[in-house]
Order: structure tokens, then sequence, then C-alpha cells
């Protein structure tokens, strides 16, 4: 198994978000999560990417590289830079950040390289500000930050909530390409039910817990 | 004659106050944190450095120390906001507050008489080398890291910036830039006093929006660089409008005329940016 929660509960103040919650996901499952607004599914999120802990329950990380795409385009990228300097931001996710220059060629040629996955004609703009983007250009540049480097789960939190539906499609079908190509274990939560056909299984999170859809 | 004196003036003037405008660059534009504390720590510069020449140590020493101190003071605001989770704005006001008593205890006099013949001529190579240093610093990893906590905190935290690190080495380096300028600034004028730190916000201000309007690109190097030129032609419109015989000015209006060119700089359309960042396709 690559993540299993073993009767995971997290409490806020008396309110219980998580309640003796179960969940095993293998490696290279695509697992979609539904469930009310509330529910707890972002909590979920927090607790398997490690930025909280669960106040009862264990969770096993069977990966060390973890990866997510935010709701919001606007918290998924830092839009006063440019798209070539958001790139070289994610290339040093989690690694030691040095003196030397931002920008080299070998890594403006994998930038090019990633982004010419997305489709959107991306690779001809890196000096353009990504404040000029569009709500789904952001987005799919903010995934294509989340997979610039090695990573083994990508968490995807309600990422086509901002987006047309026309944009959200595409960018749900790069995604599938992306994950399934290459084998990566992939969680996402969603409310818009046509993109539970991505899932290898949909999972509700209800009253704490979740239940098979 | 006069006027060539009153040039050099203001571009002495303008140079020193343009490390002001660069240390408020840092922090107001790239940190995102609205620090008051610079009318403390400007002072306080100027009180170490003019207390150590004072009593013989070289200008060297003196300007180095007060780099340390101005250090400082950014620190106390850093814990202040970050460890005691005052507001960025009160934390700054608080140790400004503080610093005034701190400042008086080291002169033991409300102002004070520097020795003659300190020579700052450095000052300009100095000037130039902070351009360079940090324009190049910016365009870094860790540059990057340092702008990101500035324009999205929750982004830098979940990839691995430390925040906090990264916010008080910011409050840290710009009030040491700030103390700097208060050393140098009380050595050119030959004098210190306790209320030289008063309005220097707002002069700092004027320095990154001029600089910013002039020099509107997107490069650090001309960033910073802005923010001297900013300073210098602040000085010169200062002195404009006052040394005019036309415009009936005294030196006590100084403050409206300084607040009405930050408003006409604001509100000015001169700038190319929008140009600069359109997508080139």
């Amino acid at each position: 198994m690559s993540l299993q929660l073993n009767n995971v509960s997290m409490q806020f103040n008396e309110r219980k978000i998580l309640d003796g919650l179960n969940l095993s996901v293998a490696e290279g499952e695509f697992v979609v999560i539904v469930g009310e607004n509330g529910a707890g599914k972002s909590t979920l999120f927090n607790l398997i990417a490690g930025l909280e802990k669960p106040t009862a329950g264990q969770i096993v990380r069977n990966f060390s590289k973890i990866t997510r795409v935010m709701q919001d385009p606007k918290a998924g990228t830092l839009e006063n830079m440019t798209i070539k300097e958001n790139l070289a931001f994610a290339y040093k996710r989690a690694s030691r950040r040095g003196w030397l220059p931002c920008i080299s060629k070998a890594r403006l040629s994998l930038f090019r390289e990633k982004l010419t996955l997305l489709n959107m004609k991306l690779e001809n703009r890196l000096n353009d500000l990504v404040e000029n983007l569009s709500g789904g250009q952001r987005q799919a540049l903010a995934f294509a930050m989340a997979i610039l480097v090695d990573y083994d789960m990508i968490l995807l939190d309600e990422v086509t909530a901002a987006l047309n539906p026309e944009s959200a499609q595409n960018l749900m079908e790069l995604i599938n390409k992306t994950v399934r190509d290459n084998k990566k274990t992939c969680l996402m939560i969603t409310h818009n039910p046509d993109h539970k056909k991505y899932g290898d299984r949909v999972l509700t999170l209800e009253n704490g817990r979740l239940l098979s859809a | 004659m006069a006027w060539a004196n009153e040039i050099s003036s203001c571009i002495a003037l303008g140079l020193l106050q343009g490390i002001l405008g660069t240390a408020l660059f840092l922090t107001l534009r790239i940190l995102n944190f609205t620090d008051l504390t610079c009318e403390g720590s400007f002072v306080f510069g100027a009180c170490v450095s003019s207390m150590l020449l004072g009593r013989g140590y070289g200008v060297c020493v003196s300007v180095a120390t007060a780099f340390a101190a101005g250090g400082v003071a950014g620190l106390c605001t850093g814990v202040l906001n970050i460890v005691f989770k005052v507001k960025d704005i009160l934390a700054g006001i608080l140790v400004a507050f503080m610093l005034y008593s701190i400042n008086l205890r080291i002169m033991g006099v409300p102002n004070i008489t520097l020795p003659e013949n300190v020579a700052i001529g450095g000052v300009y190579l100095f000037g130039f080398g902070i351009v360079c240093i940090l324009g190049y610093l910016l365009t870094t990893d860790w540059g990057l890291a340092f702008r990101s906590v500035g324009q999205n905190q929750a982004l830098a935290k979940t990839t691995g910036v430390s925040v906090k690190k990264m916010t008080f080495i910011g409050l840290a380096l710009s009030n040491a830039l700030i103390g700097l300028s208060g050393s140098l600034f009380s050595i050119n004028q030959g004098f210190c006093d306790i209320g030289s730190g008063t309005g220097l916000l707002i002069v700092g201000l004027a320095s990154v929006i001029i600089g910013e309007k002039v020099l509107p690109f997107r490069s650090f190097y001309l960033k910073i660089l802005g923010c001297f030129f900013g300073s210098v032609l602040y000085r010169f419109f200062i002195c404009l409008a006052l040394n005019l015989d036309s415009s009936q000015l005294k030196p006590s209006d100084v403050n409206i005329v300084t607040g009405l060119l930050i408003l006409a700089f604001m509100s000015s359309k001169i700038t190319f940016r929008r140009r600069l960042t359109c997508p080139s396709s």
C-alpha cells in the first residue's frame, strides 16, 4: 500500500471533523473523494500531506515525495512573477535553495518540455507575468509546477472548481493522462459528478468517515 | 555657483537616502511587510555611529556598527511580529517608539556635532555594490524563495520555504540598510539629531514610487537603481520647489510639497509597465 490511514480522527475544538476514518490507497491508484462542503475533505488532505497531525489514529506513508494542487488558481502560483520564475520556484521544492541564478539554459529547456505537455502554448510565453494568464492557464501552470520534479503521490483539491466547463475538461484530461502515463498515485477531491469517471474508486466522505460511493 | 552646490548636495543626499529607499523597497514591495521601524532604526544607526566617531573610532567601524545596530532593530520588529504575533504595522511603531528612548540614552543629549573632516567618498561605491549584490540575490533560487514570501505565503510554506526565517532576514537586512543610511546621513550633515528620523518613511516611499515610475522595468538591478534614482529626483524636486523665487514656498512647506509630489507620481500614467508585460504572442 502506498498510503494507509487507520482509525484517524480529527477534532477542532468540540467539533469532530474526521471520526475513525480508514483508507488504503495502492501504488498507482487514482482515488476520487466526494462530499458535502465542510465534510473534512481538505482537512483529510492536510493530514495526508503532513501539514496537520491527527488527534487520534495512525497514518502510514510508504512514499517520500508528495505534491498538491489547490482549488484556487491564484493559491498555486506567484502572480507577480513570470511563468519561468514560477517554474524555477517549484523546481527547488523542498530542497536547499542556493545562491545560483534561478534561470539557466538547462532549466529553461526542462520548463519548455513540461509546458508543452499542457498544450496551451505557454512554452512560448515564459517571460509573461502569471497575472496576465487566464484562470485555466494558471491552474494548468499550477499543475505543471506540482509535477515539475519527481513525486510519488499527487493530491488534487477541487482543481477545476474555479474553471469554466471547457477548461475544466481539458485540465482533467491532461491530469488523467499525466498521472496514468507515469503510474503515479493520485487522490482527487471534486464536486463535479462528471469527473468521478477518472477515478479507479470513488469514495464519499460523510460523518467523518469514507464510504464507497 | 550656488546652483552647482545645490545640485551636488541633492545628488549626495539623494544617494544616501536611496539606501533608505532600497531598504523600504525590500520590506514594502518584496516582503509585503509594512515596516514602520525605519524612523527609529535610521536615528539608531546615526546615534551609534556618531557616538563611535566621537570616541575616536574610524568611519568603517562606525558605519559597520550602525549597519549591525539597524539589523538588530529589524530583528526586534521580527520578534514582535513572529513570536508575539503583533501586527506588522504596530510591531514597527512599537520598536521605533522604544528606540527613541534608547537613542537618547546613547547620545545623552538630543543632538551632537560630529568631528570634522570625516570622508565618506566611498559611499557611492558602496551604493553601487548594494545595487549589484541585492539585484543578484533577488534573482537566485534563494531570492525567488524570499520574493515568494511576500506574494503567496501559503504556497511558500507548502514548497518548503521558511516564511519566518525569510521575514527575519528581510527585516534585519532592510533595517540594517536603514541604519547604514542614517549613519552616512549624519556624517554627511556633520551632526546627529534625535528628531532626524521624522518623516523619513515618506521620503523613502517617495524614492520607491518615483523610481518605479521613472524606471518601470522588471529587472531587479534596475528596480533597485530606481530607488536611488527616485531619491535623487525627489531631492531635486524639493530643492527646485523651495528655491524658485516664484513659488513663494518656505522650508516649512516641505511636507506639503513632498505629499503632493508623491500623489502626482502615484496618479501619473507615466509607466511603460503594461507595454513591457504584454504577452509576446
